[in-house]
């Protein structure tokens, strides 16, 4: 549930504005595993134990060691969509040097002109301001907005190429830098190492930039926005904004890339398929090779060059203790979903193909790896130590013995420490994904087409029920809404024609595009079909409901359509346009827009109050924008 | 002017109820203008204006000196009032100047009731339906009329004929690089708590909306295109003040522009309490007219495409555009609510004609389902002739003009509901023709000659002719009886020496018998009135 990104590829499931990063699991996937596949219900009691100690494995995995499963799949973000903000929603038009910026209230656009081809937009979550880059001039724009107009800061020399925009909770720094993962990321002359440190303040924003490791995939910050880490191939950079103040080399919690390999006998396990292997790992020593290949930012080459002199502060006494029972499986898996905690103290990730996670201690600069008894195909954490009593948890699933394991952090990655199993009978789940206040786990699977995911309760604690919700097709994502109380469900569909003669119903089902939203505390589910692949979609920030849009320019259908998540009725909304976006504001009007494509701009406005649904639509940003009021 | 302009010209003004009016100072004596029981002529040789009243036995003018070089005579809409714009007189060593002015001429008094010295020579005047405001401008090829060495085409006059402060408003608007050839005007309406006019003018590449009640704030200039690549021309305004919105039609582009007004608060009191933003909705291939039908969430606009064969009806809620195929190349529509030969309900429908299109084919719409019936909303009826011009008449009846040549069809006659098709022969030409679109609904004609035929379009139509000694140039019903208690016809009469000729009719029962006729009484006082 907190910040989870993969070291490659930064994907990240159809992120819903307004919603926490529960409901933005992400990884990426796995390696060639062994197979699972089947469905059928829980055994009887297979339900793992409530918590502490080791459960006991119930029933065996479902039909282990059959055929392998292809990778899982998530969906990626759309970085050239348009960015909401409270009131007002930020779209770039590199062709023009613009930006348009769309009042929802009022439709009114202004156009401002940040830089050279404004390119990637992000918001300060909550808030009427956005970051620019442009890409032409390899700099950054602030765009402030208030009743009276958009201010634009002077343009903050930024590195060069960057694509990628992270911005730190409450909004006063930002991290920008170059993803190569990203669909428009071009080729890169320079540096993949450098990254731009963005202070954000109205009176005097700057920016500089900071050495890191190798390529980076992804920003994530701890709660109080006073942090970042950067994810790169290397291992976790930590930007510690108060310690700095200009260029420098940022210190590197270096993970290693490949896996080790087989590992000696569990030395703590305390079930079958856990334990912490001793270490056999050397302490990870860095050399210079980072900083010399920091050169040629856009920016602050300067600066970094006048550290490149410096040694590298890389954490050399890194460790990785491994000590499970399990023996790692070798491979050249790189890290990937990664998690950090509210805190900013400790990071969890996994070995892409392998049996390995990760533990990062982000303040003591080690490493420790544990192994679990077959590949890991996702990794997620559930940090509720925002409340009472709250805790750290990293969940992984073994999709190979329909396993799901919890592992307490930092604890659980001890040598002796227990960990919990659930054994999830019958099942084959490789994903899963946790609600916004840990209260569920979701597991599910895309590698093969199952028409089921289990609802694992998680809070309160001592009442872990397993609970099976039967689909009536295959799963291609699964969002959680903000209040966690249901799940939407996006489906695949099979070749061919659903109306074809002499199909049955379920093979007609299987051909039809549609989603289903299922309630998770009981495990209700209702399919919808569409005419179209509803994607993307939207859940509103309250929860109430989500959106899909459809789009078949075969058929000339444009449509947005509306869940209510109270009710699972749903409404259609007639565009003009094709749809291409979707996101929900985050203030207090209750909107969602829908960007369209459309050669001067398009976007719709649509109140997502089941009884009002108004929508209302601006068309021609360039024009609107040169309207003189 | 020839007849057959002048015949454009009636139907043309008749049809647009906002429409201008301008004139060359060439001629001496400005176009009759029709008051409500009365008519004007203004000498503009002169600068005088003549008020004759039909009911008086001599048919003796009225006449009162209006100013230097009237260009432009119009009745003042919703007022039984004449407008007068002059351009004065730059003056010289011997006479002193004359500004240009704005004169508003009460016929009953024979007097001016309120005079506007301007500060410049305008040379067009529009004003808004309910004659409260006008607005003066500039001809876009108007450089040697104005008679100022120097001008901006872009400046305007707002003129308050209320009587309410103040009655003038000099607005230099923003220009983009065009000059207006336009001025359109809402209905007056209570706008964000406010009682407004709003004014919308026209230019080439852009619109500039007008807050007239806050003629001080600044005007909001709408671009049409995105740069200078392309031409748009605005073509047709429809307001739909319950949005508020304004629908613009353009020459040059398949899209309809919505301007949508929103509510804001100012920033200064230059500023307007409201905003406007633009969308374009997609309407199809070069879009040719349209109309709104509905109310709230059901409101739409209809286009008509006629290169499509289409009429494509629009939900500016969303952009969303529903072509139907109309199977004819139809490019006028007539809104109309009323019920058809299947239903007698009262719905919104529609007449879709090809005016000059040289389509022998009147479509019929039933619009209240159309975006789910597509085609089994339309009905098509063949035609004798093609058309040259529709128009609605009072009882659910519409009115086609045909083109002359197709075997004797000069008009027909729609019933609506029943649509059915009453062709009205003519045996010639007709040289001008007049419809009385207010009851009793009449159609008057004149073959040239010294002939006057008419007929009832809500009776038999059977036509009746008025044989005069002269020849008819044009006919006029007025619209109000006068002091005889008599609704007056005024025929001009050909005239070639302009010294004014005109005959009166009984407008109700028009004869030969009754007939009166006035000639020379431009020459009244001719040799008192100074003459230049």
């Amino acid at each position: 549930m907190t910040k989870s990104y993969g070291l490659i590829g930064g994907v990240l499931v159809s992120a819903l504005c307004g919603c926490s990063s529960g409901s933005v699991s992400s990884s990426k996937a796995g390696g060639s595993d062994n197979a699972n596949s089947g469905g059928g219900a829980f055994g009887a009691g297979a339900r793992p134990a409530a918590t502490g100690g080791s459960p006991a494995i119930i029933a065996p995995a479902a039909a282990a060691g059959a055929a392998a499963l292809p990778p899982e799949q998530e969906q990626s973000l759309n970085f050239l969509s348009p960015q909401p903000g409270k009131q007002y929603v930020y779209v770039a038009n590199p062709t023009r040097d613009s930006v348009a910026v769309i009042d929802s209230v009022s439709l009114a656009i202004s156009e401002v002109t940040p830089g050279d081809t404004p390119t990637y937009v992000a918001t300060v979550p909550g808030e009427d301001e956005a970051l620019v880059i442009n890409t032409g001039s390899s700099t950054l724009s602030v765009l402030r907005t208030t009743a009276t107009g958009t201010t634009v800061s002077s343009p903050l020399p930024i590195v060069k190429g960057a694509n990628a925009i992270a911005i730190a909770p409450g909004g006063a720094h930002a991290v920008v830098w170059f993803d190569a993962a990203q669909p428009n990321a071009k080729a890169l002359s320079g540096s993949f190492q450098d990254v731009s440190l963005v202070t954000l303040s109205p009176s005097a924003d700057a920016a500089f930039t900071v050495t890191v490791g190798f390529k980076p995939s992804a920003v994530v910050f701890s709660d109080d926005g006073q942090a970042a880490f950067v994810v790169t191939s290397d291992g976790i950079s930590e930007l510690r904004f108060a310690s700095l103040q200009t260029s420098v080399i940022a210190p590197l919690v270096r993970i290693e890339s490949s896996a080790a390999p087989a590992a000696g006998p569990d030395a703590g396990a305390t079930s079958p398929d856990a334990g912490v292997a001793p270490d056999v790992g050397g302490p990870s020593v860095d050399s210079d090779s980072e900083v010399g290949a920091s050169g040629g930012d856009g920016g602050g080459a300067s600066e970094v060059g006048a550290r490149a002199s410096d040694a590298a502060p890389v954490i050399a006494d890194a460790t990785a203790d491994r000590a499970d029972s399990a023996p790692p499986i070798a491979g050249t898996g790189l890290p990937v979903d990664v998690s950090v905690t509210r805190d900013g103290h400790w990071a969890i990730a996994r070995r892409d193909g392998t049996n390995e996670i990760l533990l990062v201690d982000l303040v003591g600069n080690t490493v420790r790896s544990r192994y679990l008894s077959s590949p890991v195909t996702d990794l997620d954490m559930s940090d509720t130590t925002d409340v009472t009593g709250g805790d750290i948890h990293a969940f992984a699933v073994l999709r190979d013995e329909s396993k799901l394991v919890r592992i307490a952090i930092p604890d659980g990655f001890t040598a002796t420490s227990p960990f919990d199993t659930w054994q999830l009978a019958g099942e084959t789940v490789g994903l899963v994904s946790i609600s916004a206040h840990g209260k569920y786990a979701i597991l599910y699977t895309t590698a093969v087409p199952i028409k089921r995911l289990v609802v694992l309760p998680l809070l309160p604690s001592g009442t872990f029920s397993p609970l099976p919700v039967v689909l009536q097709k295959a799963i291609r994502a699964v969002a959680i809404a903000p209040d966690e109380s249901t799940a939407l469900v996006l489906h695949t569909k099979v070749p061919g024609n659903a109306t074809d003669s002499g199909l049955t119903l379920a093979d007609q089902l299987d051909r039809s595009y549609g989603y289903s939203a299922a309630r998770l505390e009981d495990g209700f589910a209702k399919l919808q079909l569409t005419s179209a692949n509803p994607d993307p979609f939207a859940i509103t920030p309250d929860s109430s409901s989500a959106f899909v849009l459809l789009r078949d320019d075969a058929s000339n259908l444009r449509v947005a359509e509306q869940m209510s998540l109270t009710t699972f009725l749903v409404k259609d909304f007639p565009l003009g346009s094709p749809p291409n976006a979707i996101g929900a504001l985050a203030g207090i009007n209750h909107k969602v827009f829908v960007n369209q494509v459309h050669s001067e701009g398009r976007i719709s406005f649509i109140n997502w109050d089941w009884d009002d649904g108004t929508v209302e639509s601006v068309t021609g940003f360039a024009l609107n924008g040169r309207i003189r009021q | 002017m020839k007849r057959a302009t002048r015949l454009f010209l009636l139907l043309g003004l008749a049809c647009q109820p906002n429409s201008e009016t301008s004139s060359s100072t060439s001629r001496s004596v400005l176009p009759m203008v029709a008051l409500d029981n009365s008519v004007a002529y203004v000498d503009s040789s002169s600068g005088s204006t003549f008020l004759l009243d039909p009911a008086d036995p001599a048919l003796k003018p009225r006449i009162l000196p209006t100013g230097k070089s009237p260009l432009a005579a119009v009745k003042r809409k919703g007022a039984n009032q004449l407008l007068v714009l002059t351009h004065g007189d730059q003056g010289s060593a011997s006479t002193a100047p004359e500004p240009a002015r704005l004169v508003l001429i009460d016929p009953a008094s024979g007097a001016a009731q309120a005079s506007y010295d301007l500060p410049g020579r305008y040379d067009q005047l529009a004003q808004s339906d309910d004659g409260v405001f006008a607005v003066l401008t500039y001809g876009s090829a108007s450089s040697g009329a104005s008679g100022s060495m120097l001008y901006n085409p872009n400046d305007l006059e707002v003129v308050r004929l209320d009587g309410k402060q103040p009655p003038l408003a000099s607005r230099p608007i923003r220009s983009l690089g065009s000059v207006p050839i336009g001025v359109r005007f809402s209905p007056r309406t209570t706008l964000f708590g406010q009682p407004r006019t709003l004014a919308v003018v026209s230019a080439v590449n852009y619109v500039t909306l007008l807050d007239l009640d806050n003629a001080q704030h600044t005007e909001i200039t709408v671009p049409l295109v995105p740069d200078g690549k392309q031409t748009v021309t605005p073509a047709q305004i429809l307001f739909d003040m319950t949005g508020p919105v304004v629908y613009l039609r353009a020459d040059g582009s398949n899209d309809l522009f919505q301007i949508s007004l929103a509510q804001s608060t100012p920033a200064d009191s230059s500023s307007n309490d409201f905003r406007v933003s633009l969308s374009l909705i997609g309407s199809g291939s070069a879009p040719s007219d349209m109309g709104m039908f509905g109310t709230g969430d059901k409101m739409r606009i209809a286009v008509t495409a006629p290169g499509a064969q289409q009429l494509v009806i629009l939900d500016p809620k969303t952009g969303n555009a529903t072509p139907v195929p109309t199977g004819a190349q139809v490019n006028r529509i007539l809104l109309f609510q009323g019920p058809s030969p299947k239903s007698s309900e009262i719905q919104d429908r529609a007449m879709l004609a090809g005016v000059g299109t040289g389509a022998m084919a009147l479509v019929f719409a039933d619009l209240q389902n159309i975006e789910t019936a597509q085609g089994l909303a339309i009905e098509s009826w063949s035609l004798p002739a093609p058309i040259s011009d529709i128009r609605l008449l009072p009882g659910n009846l519409a009115l086609l003009t045909h083109q002359y040549g197709y075997g004797g069809a000069a008009f027909s006659i729609v019933n609506l509901a029943d649509r059915t098709i009453e062709p009205i022969g003519s045996s010639g030409a007709l040289d001008d023709v007049t419809v009385e679109t207010a009851a009793p609904s009449r159609l008057w004609g004149t073959d040239g000659a010294n002939r006057m035929e008419y007929l009832d379009l809500a009776g038999n139509l059977q036509g009746r002719e008025v044989i005069l000694d002269q020849t008819i140039v044009s006919i006029t019903p007025l619209a109000s009886k006068s002091g005889d208690g008599k609704r007056h016809l005024v025929l001009e009469m050909y005239d070639p020496m302009n010294v004014g000729y005109l005959t009166v009719l009984d407008a109700d029962q028009p004869d030969r018998k009754g007939a009166r006729s006035a000639y020379g009484f431009l020459l009244t006082d001719y040799l008192e009135r100074g003459q230049p």
